[in-house]
């Protein structure tokens, strides 16, 4: 069995702002194999503590993916889907409202 | 910044400008007050915080500076500037600032003060700005009197705004900006959030 059948490769690469969670059950666990005792690691993504958010934008400007938006502009949206997880906007925020965080 | 060219982009060119003219004539001070109303008049007609977001000179002056030059420590904002009460604090303070020009203007207006010709930093510091007057007869000693006052509030956001530049993050002085501030007031109260 090959890693790559377990791990998505880009999971695996790109590994700045990734945090760890869980086991992958083994595909030879029906000859006896119980578990593949490795982490798998899983893409952090920005998240913004809404009441520390001034809507400045800043994050929106610095975003690649053109994740962020200003929710009516009272706070900033991260579209989850789209963040690729780069921190520049943790980086750039200036009330650091905006932390990584590995989605549940 | 995402798209490259843009004249939405070429803000911050406006904002030295306009500390330029002011250096040279005073009256172009007035022009100030476009920084006031715009940000307010968009978000109370439904464009929320387009103006910080994507207009305002100053912001991108900072961002120009702090990340792009990287004159920056990069130090995270200490909380009590990022508090609340710091930040409607500071609004409040600018506005009763504001109120309080607005009466000298008025003393000149009336005649029982005289103009004041120097700009005066942090709101105690009277720093002589006497070759910025060229309005001769043409202009009424009032409205040299407001233009000073207003250079000298924009001036002095701009030091503290540039101090914030450096010690902190680029645009930390939009966490405690009173437009900033008062735009998402505006926009936080139309939508019935929580101040």
């Amino acid at each position: 069995m090959t890693l790559s059948v377990l791990f998505p490769v880009p999971y695996v690469t790109r590994s700045l702002t990734y945090g760890l969670i869980g086991a992958i059950k083994c595909e030879t666990a029906d000859i006896g194999c119980d578990h593949v005792a490795i982490l798998v690691k899983k893409r952090k993504k920005a998240k913004v503590l809404r009441e520390n958010c001034v809507a400045c934008g800043a994050c929106v400007n610095v975003c690649p993916v053109s994740a962020i938006s200003i929710y009516k502009g009272i706070w900033a949206d991260v579209a989850p889907e789209k963040c690729i997880g780069c921190s520049k906007c943790e980086k750039i925020c200036p009330p650091s409202a905006i932390t990584m965080e590995v989605p549940e | 910044m995402s798209v490259t060219g843009s004249w939405k982009e070429k803000m911050w060119i406006v904002s030295i400008l306009y500390f330029a003219l002011g250096f040279f004539n005073i009256i172009f001070a007035w022009l100030g007050m476009l920084c006031f109303v715009i940000p307010i008049m968009m978000s109370i007609f439904g464009k929320e915080k387009a103006f910080c977001n994507s207009y305002c000179g100053r912001g991108q002056l900072f961002t120009l500076l702090g990340s792009g030059k990287k004159i920056s420590l990069n130090r995270d904002l200490p909380a009590f500037l990022k508090s609340r009460w710091f930040r409607y604090g500071f609004l409040l303070f600018f506005m009763v600032m504001f109120v309080n020009m607005l009466f000298a203007t008025w003393a000149v207006f009336s005649g029982s003060g005289s103009l004041n010709a120097s700009v005066r930093l942090f709101w105690t510091f009277d720093v002589p700005w006497e070759w910025a007057n060229r309005a001769g007869e043409s202009i009424p000693l009032w409205a040299v009197q407001f233009a000073y006052g207003f250079y000298s509030l924009m001036l002095t956001s701009l030091i503290l705004g540039l101090l914030s530049m450096l010690i902190y993050k680029p645009r930390s002085w939009c966490v405690y900006c009173p437009m900033g501030t008062a735009t998402q007031m505006i926009c936080k109260v139309r939508e019935g959030e929580r101040l």
